[in-house]
C-alpha cells in the first residue's frame, strides 16, 4: 500500500474567455471564474481510482497559491481525496512563483509526508509550462513517467536503479565500464 | 430524507448545475422551474419517487455532459 500525493492547481476556468490587462503585464484574473486545472483533475481521478483498487492507502492533495486555492482543494476532497495541504502564497510572491519553486515545495512535502508516489497533471492550462512534474522528480531523485495515459501496477518490486550511480573516482568508473564490457 | 426535502434538494442541484448549461443557462433554468411547477400537484408517493429517479438521472446526464465538454475542449486545444 502506498501513499499518494497529487498536485492541484487553481487556474482560470477553461471555458472563460481570457482577456489581457490593458498595461500588458498579464491576464485579468480578478472577478474571473477559476477552477481546478483539467489535467490535475485527471490526476486526482487516477489517484482516487488507485485508492479504490486498494493500491493506495492515502491520497493527499497539495495546492500552492492564494487563499482561494482552498476551493480547489475542496473540489479535490469532494472527488475522494483524503487530505488536503494548502501552501498559501499570494500577491506579488504568487506572481513571481515559478515551476522550480513549486517543484521544490512538492519535493519537500513528498519527503515530509513520506509519500511513495506523486501524481501531477501533465501541464497547467494557464502557463502551459509542463515543468513541475519533471523538476519534482529531479529534486527528489525519483524515477518519473511523463505524459502517462494510464497508471497500472504490474511489477511488485521495481528493478534497482543502475544508471546515474555516483562513483568515488575515475578508476572506479573505468573498472565499472570494463565489467560491463564497454571499454 | 423525506420525499419533500428530496424534491427540494433535486431542484437546487439542477438549478446549480444549470448555471453552466451550454448556449442558454437561462432557458434551462426556466424549463426546469416549469417542469417542477407542472408536477407540483402530484400526490401519489410512487409517482413522485419515479419523478425523483428521473431527475437524478438528468443530474447524472448533465454532469457527464460537462465532463465531455471539458474533455473535448482539452482535446481541441492540445491534441489537434
Amino acid at each position: 500500500m502506498s501513499r499518494v500525493l497529487v498536485g492541484v492547481k487553481r487556474v482560470i476556468d477553461y471555458a472563460v474567455k481570457i482577456r489581457v490587462k490593458p498595461d500588458k503585464t498579464g491576464v485579468v484574473t480578478e472577478g474571473v471564474k477559476h477552477s481546478m486545472n483539467p489535467f490535475d483533475e485527471i490526476a486526482v481521478e487516477e489517484a482516487v481510482k488507485m485508492k479504490e483498487k486498494k493500491i493506495a492507502s492515502e491520497v493527499i492533495a497539495l495546492s500552492i497559491g492564494p487563499a482561494q486555492s482552498q476551493e480547489t482543494l475542496r473540489t479535490a476532497l469532494a472527488m475522494g481525496v483524503d487530505r488536503g495541504i494548502h501552501i498559501e502564497i499570494s500577491g506579488k510572491d504568487y506572481e513571481l512563483l515559478q515551476p522550480l519553486h513549486i517543484s521544490k515545495m512538492f519535493a519537500k512535502i513528498a519527503q515530509d509526508e513520506k509519500v511513495d508516489l506523486v501524481i501531477l497533471g501533465k501541464q497547467a492550462i494557464d502557463d502551459d509550462s509542463n515543468q513541475t512534474a519533471q523538476m519534482t522528480a529531479a529534486a527528489l531523485d525519483w524515477p518519473q513517467a511523463v505524459f502517462a495515459s494510464a497508471v497500472e501496477k504490474t511489477v511488485e518490486d521495481p528493478p534497482v536503479r543502475q544508471a546515474g550511480a555516483i562513483l568515488p573516482d575515475v578508476d572506479a568508473l573505468v573498472q565499472k565500464l570494463k565489467e560491463a564490457g564497454h571499454v | 430524507m423525506s420525499q419533500r426535502s428530496r424534491v427540494i434538494q433535486l431542484y437546487k442541484t439542477l438549478q446549480y448545475l444549470g448555471r453552466e448549461y451550454p448556449v442558454s443557462p437561462e432557458k434551462f433554468r426556466v424549463t426546469c422551474k416549469k417542469t417542477f411547477k407542472n408536477n407540483s400537484k402530484e400526490t401519489s408517493p410512487e409517482k413522485i419517487a419515479e419523478m425523483i429517479a428521473k431527475g437524478e438521472y438528468v443530474v447524472k446526464e448533465i454532469e457527464s455532459l460537462y465532463a465531455l465538454k471539458k474533455y473535448r475542449a482539452m482535446l481541441k486545444r492540445y491534441y489537434d
